[in-house]
C-alpha cells in the first residue's frame, strides 16, 4: 500500500536526519527576526542539486516549519516576529513573557505548533483520495485558469493595490518570454547570448528577491543584534502549558483547519492565517478583552495555524505547480531541479512521494515538540547574532549558490538585478510575490493557452463547469475589491 | 564579536532620501517597450504573449508614473500588508521614526546594494573564489570592524566558495579576465 510505502520512506535514516536538520535550521533561522526560513531555503536549494530529489524536499519543508515555530520565539521574547507567521504570536506570547512565565508562553508555542502541523498533516493524507479525482478532472484549459487565478487572488486574498500586483505579475510573466518559446521552440530576446537559451533561471530571481533583499534591508535596521533575557528551562511550566493546550482542543482543531484551508489557496500563506486563527478566536471567545494581554489561547490560536499552513501550502504545489508563497515556490524549485514534476500527473504516477511529503510534516512537526523544547534556552542566544556577520555570508552563499544552476555568469548578474528590484519593490510596496509568481508561471501559462486554443479555440474555456467555476473565481477576484468599495459607499453600509 | 562602529551623528549622510520609484518605472516600462518592439519579428504564436504583457506592463506602468494626473485612485485597496513570505526586518521593525512622508531609502542600504553588485561582478571577472573574502573585508571595513576581525571573518568566508569547489565542484577561482 502507498501509505505503508511512504511511512516505511520518511522512517528511513537519511529522511530523519534531513528532518532533524532542517527543524534545527528552520528554528534558527525563523528566531532571527529579519532572516526567517525563506532566506535558509532559498541559499540552500542550490547546494540540494546532489542530494536525492525527495531527500532535498523533506530538508527544505522541514526548514520551512521550523521557521514557522522559529519565528514564535523572538515574537515572545522580543515582541519581534521573527517571521510575519509569528505576528499574532507577539499580542499574547510578549505580555505572558513580561508576566516572567516565558517559558510557559514558548512550551505552548511550541506545542500547538507540533499539534496544528502534525493535525493538518493527517487530514491531508486522509483526503489525498478524494483529492485524486479533482487533480485529475484538471486539463489543459483548467490547469491554464488555475494558474491565472493564482496570480490574481493575490491582491484580493492581501488587500494590496491590484494595479500594482498586475504590473509585478506581467513582468514576471514578461521576463519568461526570454529564451527557447515553451510552444514553438522559437528563440526569442536572446540578443545571441547563448546563456539566455534557457531563459531566466527563476531561482536565481528568487535568490535576488529574498534573499539579497532582505540582506539589504537588514543592514538598514537600527539595531545591531538583538539581546534579552535568556529564559532558564522549567518543567512546570512545560507540564502546565501542555495540561493548558489540551484543555483547549477546539481552539487547536478549529486553527489548524483554518492554517490548512489559507494555506491551500494558491497566493495565500502562514502571514495571513495566524491573523485569521488569532481573529476567529478572539470572535468565538467569552472574554474577548483579555487577548492581547497574555490570553494564552490567543497563542494558541496563532502558533497552530501557521504551522498547519506549511502542509496545506503544498497542497497547490503539489496537485497544480502553483505555488502558495515564497516558501512553497522554492520547494516547487526543488523538485524542479531534481526532475520531480509537480501537476495533476503526479498524484497518479507517484502518489506515495505525495504522501511520503505530508507524512514528513506530520513527523517533523512531532520533532518540533521535542527540539523547540530542549533548544528553547540556546534559541534566546541566537537572536544576539551580529547583522554585520550574517549580512556578508547569506550574500556569499546567494551569489555562489546561483552559480551551480546553469554555470554561467547570469544567474549571477540575475540575482543582483533581482535583488535591485525587489528591494526598490518593497520600498514602494509593490508585491515582490506577484513578480515571483509571474516568473514560475509564465511558461505553464503560455504553454496551456496555446495547447487550449489549438483544442477548440477560446470557446473551451467555457464549455467545462469546472472552467466556469475558475473563470468567476478569476472575475470575483478581479471585481472584488471595487464591488467592496461600491458596497461601503451604500447609505447604512459600514466599511 | 566585540567591535567599535562609526557614530552615526544627526548630521551624518547615513540618510538620504530619493525617489527611485519613477526610475524604477521608468526603466520597466522601456524594458517592456523594447520587448514589444523585438516581438514584432517573430511571427504567431511566438509574438502574442510578449506583446499581450508588454502592453500591460506599459499600461500599468504609465498609470503608477502619472498617478497624481490620473482622475480616479488607482492605488485603493493598498493597505500595506505583506504577502506571504514577504515580510522583511523593514516590515517587522516597524515603520522608521524619523522618516514621515516619502518613503526613505537609506545610504547604508544603497552601498551594500553596490557592493554587492562589485562583489558579482568581480566575482565574474576574477573569479568568485577571490572577490569572496575582498567583498567580506570591504563589507566589515564599511561597517566599522577592526582590522583583525575583518582578516579573521574575510579568510573564514572562503569556506563558502571551498565548499562549492570542493563538494560541486565548480570552478570559481577563475573568471573572464583570468
Amino acid at each position: 500500500m502507498a501509505v505503508v510505502e511512504a511511512i516505511a520512506t520518511v522512517f528511513s535514516p537519511p529522511i530523519m536526519l534531513a528532518l532533524l536538520v532542517g527543524l534545527i535550521l528552520g528554528i534558527v533561522l525563523g528566531s532571527i527576526p529579519g532572516i526567517g526560513g525563506v532566506i535558509g531555503m532559498a541559499i540552500l536549494l542550490p547546494l540540494t542539486t546532489e542530494l536525492d530529489g525527495m531527500l532535498a524536499i523533506v530538508l527544505l519543508t522541514a526548514i520551512y516549519l521550523g521557521s514557522l515555530y522559529g519565528g514564535a520565539v523572538s515574537a515572545i521574547l522580543l515582541n519581534i516576529p521573527g517571521t510575519s507567521a509569528a505576528v499574532a504570536s507577539t499580542f499574547d506570547g510578549n505580555p505572558l513573557a513580561k508576566e516572567g512565565k516565558a517559558m510557559y508562553a514558548l512550551s505552548i508555542s511550541a506545542i500547538s505548533s507540533s499539534i496544528g502541523g502534525f493535525l493538518s498533516a493527517v487530514v491531508l493524507v486522509l483526503l489525498i483520495p478524494f483529492l485524486v479525482p479533482v487533480v485529475k478532472a484538471v486539463g489543459t484549459p483548467q490547469y491554464f485558469l488555475i494558474a491565472v487565478l493564482g496570480l490574481v487572488v493575490l491582491p484580493f486574498v492581501s488587500r494590496g493595490s491590484q494595479i500594482k500586483s498586475l504590473f509585478a505579475a506581467a513582468l514576471g510573466l514578461l521576463i519568461t518570454t526570454i529564451g527557447i518559446s515553451p510552444v514553438t521552440s522559437t528563440v526569442r530576446f536572446t540578443f545571441g547570448v547563448t546563456e539566455l537559451y534557457n531563459g531566466i533561471d527563476y531561482v536565481a530571481i528568487l535568490l535576488g528577491l529574498f534573499a539579497i533583499t532582505e540582506m539589504i534591508n537588514l543592514v538598514g535596521l537600527e539595531r545591531d543584534n538583538i539581546a534579552q533575557g535568556n529564559p532558564g528551562f522549567d518543567r512546570d511550566s512545560v507540564v502546565s502549558a501542555a495540561g493548558f493546550v489540551l484543555k483547549n482542543p477546539g481552539t487547536v482543531i478549529k486553527s489548524s483547519l483554518i492554517g490548512l484551508g489559507i494555506g491551500s489557496i494558491p497566493g495565500a500563506g502562514a502571514s495571513i492565517s495566524n491573523l485569521v486563527a488569532y481573529g476567529e478566536a478572539v470572535r468565538s471567545s467569552d472574554d474577548s478583552d483579555s487577548f492581547g494581554k497574555g490570553n494564552e489561547v490567543g497563542l494558541i490560536a496563532a502558533e497552530s495555524s501557521n504551522n498547519a499552513t506549511a502542509a496545506g501550502s503544498l497542497v497547490p504545489v503539489l496537485s497544480f505547480a502553483i505555488p502558495g508563497g515564497a516558501a512553497s515556490a522554492i520547494i516547487l524549485g526543488a523538485m524542479i531541479l531534481h526532475g520531480i514534476v509537480p501537476g495533476p500527473q503526479l498524484f497518479i504516477t507517484d502518489v506515495t512521494l505525495v504522501q511520503s511529503i505530508f507524512i514528513a510534516i506530520g513527523v517533523g512537526s512531532l520533532l518540533i515538540l521535542v527540539i523547540g523544547l530542549a533548544g528553547v534556552t540556546k534559541l534566546a542566544k541566537v537572536t544576539t547574532l551580529d547583522k554585520d556577520l550574517i549580512i556578508p555570508f547569506v550574500v556569499i552563499f546567494a551569489i555562489c549558490g546561483s552559480y551551480t544552476l546553469n554555470l554561467n555568469y547570469v544567474d549571477i548578474l540575475t540575482v543582483f538585478a533581482a535583488g535591485t528590484i525587489g528591494y526598490l519593490f518593497r520600498k514602494y510596496t509593490y508585491p515582490v510575490v506577484s513578480l515571483l509568481l509571474g516568473t514560475i508561471l509564465g511558461g505553464i501559462i503560455e504553454t496551456n493557452f496555446f495547447r487550449s486554443m489549438s483544442l477548440g479555440g477560446l470557446g473551451i474555456f467555457i464549455t467545462d463547469p469546472l472552467s466556469i467555476i475558475l473563470l468567476i473565481g478569476i472575475l470575483m477576484a478581479l471585481a472584488g475589491p471595487h464591488l467592496e468599495r461600491l458596497s461601503s459607499r451604500i447609505p447604512g453600509r459600514s466599511g | 564579536m566585540a567591535h567599535s562602529k562609526k557614530p552615526d551623528t544627526p548630521h551624518s549622510p547615513s540618510r538620504t532620501v530619493y525617489r527611485l520609484e519613477a526610475a524604477m518605472l521608468v526603466v520597466v516600462v522601456l524594458f517592456a517597450a523594447s520587448l514589444l518592439l523585438l516581438s514584432l519579428e517573430y511571427s504567431y504564436p511566438d509574438d502574442a504573449f510578449p506583446q499581450v504583457l508588454s502592453a500591460i506592463v506599459i499600461v500599468t506602468g504609465l498609470l503608477l508614473l502619472f498617478r497624481d494626473y490620473v482622475p480616479i485612485n488607482i492605488l485603493q485597496g493598498e493597505s500595506g500588508a505583506s504577502l506571504p513570505g514577504e515580510h522583511s526586518s523593514e516590515d517587522i521593525d516597524g515603520p522608521s521614526e524619523d522618516a514621515p512622508g516619502p518613503v526613505t531609502i537609506k545610504a547604508e542600504e544603497v552601498y551594500t546594494l553596490l557592493l554587492i553588485g562589485a562583489y558579482a561582478v568581480s566575482g565574474i571577472l576574477v573569479g568568485l573564489f577571490w572577490a569572496t573574502p575582498m567583498f567580506a573585508f570591504v563589507f566589515l571595513w564599511w561597517r566599522g570592524w577592526p582590522l583583525k576581525q575583518r582578516i579573521i571573518v574575510a579568510v573564514a568566508s572562503l569556506i563558502i566558495p571551498y565548499f562549492f569547489m570542493r563538494y560541486l565542484y565548480l570552478d570559481l577561482m577563475s573568471g573572464v579576465l583570468f
